[in-house]
């Protein structure tokens, strides 16, 4: 027995760009297929919706009724000062830097040069270049069933590959800068591939933000694949800080060889409607994963993190602590599930979300799971949602420090905790300064 | 009497040998110390003793009183009267302290062939010999260990100690976390243990316990192997000069 | 603390799969026609002589239940239950006419006897047990017989069997029953409403405190029967109540189905503490057998400062799907819920709590110890939710488990809602297993390896049995011991 699903606007919408668009979407024939293959799978599941576990707290399909035009080849002038405006604070950071802008690599707004160790190509020249095999291992990344990816594999459109040799020791981060810009707003989907070579080191930085003066819609579809290789250490770093409706819909799919070590982290704030998703597997012994994130949530924006870590072998650890700070309507949602598969003795994992309530209005749902099938491990997690301790206030109060400084105060060393996972000096400064920004601009959306 | 003779060990997991032929022989009534740098394998010998999981014996035996104890589990070494003070006691969650003793106690007992011993008498017994060791029956309703103090475990451990009266006690580095006061207690409580019935085998790093549990023998362990025996003072001497004479092939 | 070592006297002398209750009981009995369809609920509830509006009610959930599928979310693996090829109602012959104690069947009294639960007034009188429990017992579709009703009733409580209640109390019935669950809430409780046979039925009015422990034991005897039990309890105004209830089935080599249904109103300022425990028989060594477990618990907070509380020891049955849960309505209400699960073998349990805050400052506490062991799959599923204008709600959640051996899995599967900033919800889970070094420190100290299992177990438990009333704490402590036995080694 079948079921008709009546598509949404937007599923229509998104099946009918495929067709209009499938020509220009660049690519040798191995990867067309693969991308007609991927919207016939988007076509029969439509956009994920709250009756798929998954997506419990956060139904696309209510929440994109509308898609945007699907970002092709947009030719918008923007220049390096630009950037460097669009980065804010992140414009700081001393890295390696590649460009794109509307899902399209600039050369002109990057800059590799002196990089040593590592290797990176746009992935636009890859996807007609690359022999099938190489194309097939491109347009595979991540989760064959899933809506979004699926969504990513047939519209992407550039994005980069990153090789770090073995061995080789980044002196700076790389920084990938995902820029929208344009008065129009844009479906966009990039990839990117990230391989760290064994025993390399390297701190690979995602930025996606977006050109004052930019449509107030804009709609980003991001993936990134990314592999570390035995002994391999990488910090791997997304920063997602929008404005106006922007919807992000993101994807980390990792994979950790023999002791690995992977230090992730995740910002996001300025978002309509965020999706996070991350997929971390474990593929040797010894592997070691630092997962943390802070979510900036108010208005009626919607932030979802939602992450599988997936303990295949024996002997890894793994730690997560995302935190949320909610305003007005804003609603947080955490998902954080933990696999120990039977024989992964020697498991150590732990998880822990916090959200800190602004406003009365404010929603956290939160739920960390656990699915253990061996004995000897040790795994836990933990979650809690509350509102600014009275107690605290009134002790810095009763100091002297005015109210509002006061809860800025709590506030940012609330988030501070989860911002000082991030280890580069840079990196953690312009964090902090974007945090603070948020939240002086708290009294403005009052 | 306990003797240890040519006794091999090594990590079941790991190809790391760690005793490489250990003589010992230390008979009722004395108290032996036995000292040495970290790593020599003090703990491990104390492990083995008592039958803990993860040891391997490649060569050797370990009598008490004649009989070999390689074979035993751990509750059956108990039964024959070796008590083991941890190092690092053990927290056990939910499970009362008077519960764990009492339950310990008749389960020993027991196995000896001895009935149960009723409620009243046992907890006349705890309270007396909680006493001297300043620990009193409240602490004990809490569950073993959990929150204590380090010096509050170890004359936790004393008190079992008391109360099981073994016969061949190893005490496993006793003294490390205890102030002052905390080691003049503790040391009062084995000192009071000491008889021509039991035999003492004093595990530790430093020479300041032995000013209170005065040894009758002192054994150097190192590399795996005793490598001097000598009279209380050969302890002061090592407090002076070091192990560095006795790690030089490691050196 | 004698309690432990009695545990582990008796994992000695039980031998492995052999569980105590598994006896069957020869007693004639009557049955209604094999299957499912209206004339089986016609005959249940003609069976028991009730009025038409009982048995509209019926009908109307036997209509729903039609309409509706079974449930597959619950991570509980089982092949699909014939819903045609069971007896819906099967009652002792010897019950048909009136009961009072003396003219129970003797075989029944003795079985109730060699299951340890007391049936005798006269001995309970005489003071040869130090405290006063009142009983209904449950014997497959029916209850046989309720101690302690006279002396309840003078101080106003009523406690019967849910059959003579809707007889004897329709107004009471009538405004409570599905008041809490409805008839179509999920695909089990609406089979419950169709085809319920008995349970027990308590109301205490307006600011008694119930003078006893009260208490029901259920017993599945024969063969393919489904056992659906009603139970229903309304603490008024003040009130205050607390109830046990017990399960136990023979033996078989076939699963049996249970889907029993459970509601509580508790009204302002009222309290009612439900405990279970629950043993029926999980199946054999080889997951050969054993009861399914289909329950619907829940519990209704609907006054101002009023309480439910729920404690659960869940050893028994090849299945579990249990959800024990509060709806805290009232201001100021408080819902507790206190679980042990002990798996072995091949039992599968996915059980946990819904504390669901509608109330203004309400609060609920839930601890959850699971414990897995053989090839068991141990889940604890909860929910926590604040309503939007449920301010200052206040939840804190632990949930454990500990696994022993390699072949078990325990998973936790929380949702936490909180959808006002005013909440205060703290949530942890942990699992680790019996550490090597825990059981080296307990058989240094002279206990067997079985007996430091034992041991480290009820002290993991211990936060949970300190909520069961005293008299069943010990008999818990055995149980738990029991059901590892065979875990180690």
């Amino acid at each position: 027995m079948t079921i008709a699903v009546m598509k949404t606007k937007a599923e229509q919408a998104l099946t009918e760009a495929f067709e209009v668009n499938a020509a220009k979407l660049p690519g040798s024939t191995a990867v067309s297929e693969a991308r007609r293959d991927a919207i016939g799978k988007f076509s029969a599941s439509g956009l994920p919706h709250r009756r798929i576990e998954e997506w419990k707290y956060t139904d696309l399909r209510n929440a994109m009724k509308d898609t945007l035009a699907v970002s092709v080849d947009d030719a918008v002038k923007v220049t390096i000062a630009d950037v460097i405006v669009a980065l804010g604070a992140l414009a700081h950071v001393d890295a390696h830097r590649i460009t794109f802008v509307n899902g399209r690599y600039r050369a002109d707004l990057s800059d590799l040069a002196g990089a040593e160790g590592i290797e990176v190509t746009p992935l636009a020249a890859a996807l007609r270049t690359a022999p099938p095999k190489v194309a097939a291992g491109l347009t595979a990344v991540g989760a064959a069933e899933d809506a979004v990816i699926t969504l990513n594999t047939a519209f992407m459109t550039d994005g980069a590959i990153v090789r770090i040799a073995p061995e080789a020791s980044l002196a700076k981060p790389v920084l990938m800068v995902f820029l929208r810009a344009g008065a129009e707003g844009r479906f966009t989907a990039v990839r990117n591939v990230i391989s760290a070579g064994e025993a390399s080191t390297s701190t690979l930085i995602e930025a996606h933000v977006a050109l004052p003066g930019a449509s107030l819609e804009g709609q980003m579809n991001a993936l990134t694949g990314l592999t570390a290789a035995k002994g391999a250490h990488v910090t791997h770093i997304k920063i997602a800080a929008d404005f106006g409706k922007a919807v992000h819909l993101s994807n980390w799919d990792v994979t950790l060889e023999a002791h690995a070590v992977y230090r992730g982290f995740q910002y996001t704030s300025g978002q309509s409607l965020a999706r996070n998703q991350i997929a971390v597997r474990y593929d040797g012994e010894g592997g070691k994963l630092d997962l943390s994130g802070a979510f900036l949530v108010r208005g009626t924006e919607h932030v979802d993190t939602t992450l599988v870590v997936d303990h295949a072998v024996p002997r890894c650890e793994s730690r997560e602590l995302f935190k949320g700070v909610l305003d007005n309507n804003g609603r947080g949602i955490f998902q954080g599930k933990i696999i120990v598969r039977p024989h992964a003795q020697k498991t150590d994992g732990k998880q822990m979300a916090q959200a800190l309530m602004l406003s009365p209005d404010a929603e956290f749902d939160s739920k960390p799971e656990l699915e253990i099938y061996a004995d000897d491990v040790i795994c836990g997690h933990g979650s809690t949602s509350a509102e600014l301790e009275e107690d605290m206030l009134f002790y810095c109060k009763s100091r002297g420090i005015p109210d509002n400084e006061a809860r800025a105060l709590l506030i940012e060393s609330f988030i501070g905790e989860a911002l000082d996972k991030v280890e580069h000096e840079g990196v953690r400064e312009a964090l902090s300064t974007m945090a603070r920004d948020w939240l002086s601009a708290a009294e403005k959306h009052k | 009497m306990l003797e240890i003779k040519n006794l091999h060990v090594k990590l079941a997991d790991e190809d790391r040998v760690i005793l490489k032929g250990v003589d010992l022989v230390v008979p009722k009534g004395e108290v032996h110390a036995i000292m040495g740098p970290n790593g020599s394998g003090k703990s491990t010998l104390s492990y083995v003793i008592a039958g803990r999981d993860g040891y391997e014996v490649t060569e050797g035996d370990i009598l008490w009183n004649g009989e070999s104890v390689l074979g035993m589990e751990p509750d059956e070494r108990a039964a024959k009267g070796v008590f083991l003070a941890f190092q690092y006691p053990m927290e056990i969650p939910g499970v009362a302290g008077l519960t764990f003793l009492r339950t310990a106690l008749n389960a020993l007992r027991k196995k000896r062939g001895e009935d149960e011993m009723n409620t009243a008498a046992f907890m006349k017994l705890v309270k007396e010999k909680g006493a001297k060791l300043n620990i009193d029956v409240e602490m004990l309703k809490r569950p073993v260990n959990v929150g204590f103090s380090g010096g509050e475990k170890k004359r936790s451990e004393i008190l079992q100690m008391a109360m099981l009266e073994p016969t061949l006690c190893v005490l496993d580095e006793t003294d490390s976390g205890l102030d002052i006061d905390a080691l003049r207690v503790v040391s009062e409580g084995v000192n009071a243990l000491r008889s021509k019935d039991r035999a003492f085998l004093v595990i530790t790093h430093y020479q300041r316990l032995l000013n209170h549990i005065v040894p009758d023998k002192v054994h150097v362990l190192a590399n795996g192997r005793i490598q001097k025996t000598g009279g209380k003072e050969l302890a002061l001497e090592l407090e002076k000069l070091g192990y560095a004479g006795f790690t030089g092939k490691a050196a | 603390m004698a309690a432990v070592k009695e545990t582990i006297d008796q994992v000695k002398t039980i031998d492995v799969d052999q569980y105590k209750y598994g006896f069957e009981t020869n007693i004639e009995s009557v049955k209604a026609p094999k299957g499912l369809d209206e004339s089986t609920v016609r005959y249940i509830s003609a069976k028991k002589g009730e009025p038409e509006w009982m048995l509209n009610w019926r009908l109307e959930a036997f209509a729903r239940w039609k309409a509706m599928t079974e449930p597959t979310w619950a991570k509980v693996h089982y092949p699909k239950i014939d819903f045609q090829d069971l007896y819906y109602y099967a009652a002792p012959k010897s019950t048909e006419g009136p009961k009072s104690l003396d003219e129970v069947d003797p075989e029944l009294l003795r079985m109730y006897e060699k299951l340890g639960v007391p049936l005798k007034e006269r001995e309970i009188l005489a003071g040869v047990q130090s405290t006063k429990v009142a009983v209904d017992a449950v014997f497959d579709s029916v209850s046989v017989v309720t101690t302690f009703k006279e002396e309840l009733k003078k101080a106003g409580v009523i406690f019967c069997s849910i059959s003579e209640a809707i007889r004897e109390y329709p107004e009471l019935v009538k405004k409570y029953l599905g008041s809490v669950v409805p008839q179509s809430d999920n695909f089990y409780a609406a089979l419950n409403s169709a085809v319920f046979s008995d349970g027990s039925f308590v109301y205490v009015p307006e600011g008694v405190r119930c003078p006893m422990e009260l208490s029901t034991y259920f017993r599945i005897n024969e063969k393919q029967t489904g056992q659906f039990e009603r139970t229903l309890i309304i603490a008024d105004r003040g009130a205050h109540v607390s109830y046990l209830e017990g399960c136990t089935a023979p033996t078989r080599d076939e699963n049996q189905l249970h889907a029993a249904v459970v509601e509580l109103v508790a009204l302002d300022d009222a309290e009612i503490k439900y405990s279970t425990v629950q043993n029926w028989y999980p199946g054999d060594k080889d997951g050969k057998g054993g009861i399914y477990n289909f329950v619907t618990k829940r519990g209704d907070c609907r006054g101002h400062n009023s309480k439910i509380s729920w404690t659960q020891v869940e050893t028994g049955s090849a299945i579990t799907w249990k959800y024990p849960s509060c709806i805290l309505r009232g201001d100021y209400s408080r819902g507790e819920f206190y679980s042990i699960a002990v798996s072995n073998g091949y039992q599968q349990v996915d059980s946990g709590t819904k504390m669901i805050h509608l109330g203004k400052n309400s609060s609920s506490r839930i601890i959850s110890k699971g414990i897995a062991a053989g090839h068991s799959q141990n889940t604890y599923r909860g929910l926590v939710s604040a309503h939007r204008k449920a301010t200052g709600v206040r939840n804190f959640t632990n949930c454990d488990s500990l696994l022993i051996g390699d072949k078990c899995g325990a998973h936790t599967v929380p949702y936490i809602e909180a959808k006002n900033s005013s909440a205060h919800f703290e949530h942890e889970a942990t699992t680790s297993k019996i550490s090597d070094d825990m059981l080296f420190y307990c058989m240094q100290r002279g206990l067997s390896e079985e007996e430091a299992v034992a041991l480290v177990v009820n002290g993991f438990v211990r936060d949970v049995l300190q909520h069961l009333p005293m008299e069943f704490m010990a008999e818990t402590q055995k149980l738990i011991g029991i059901s590892l036995e065979g875990s180690v080694g």
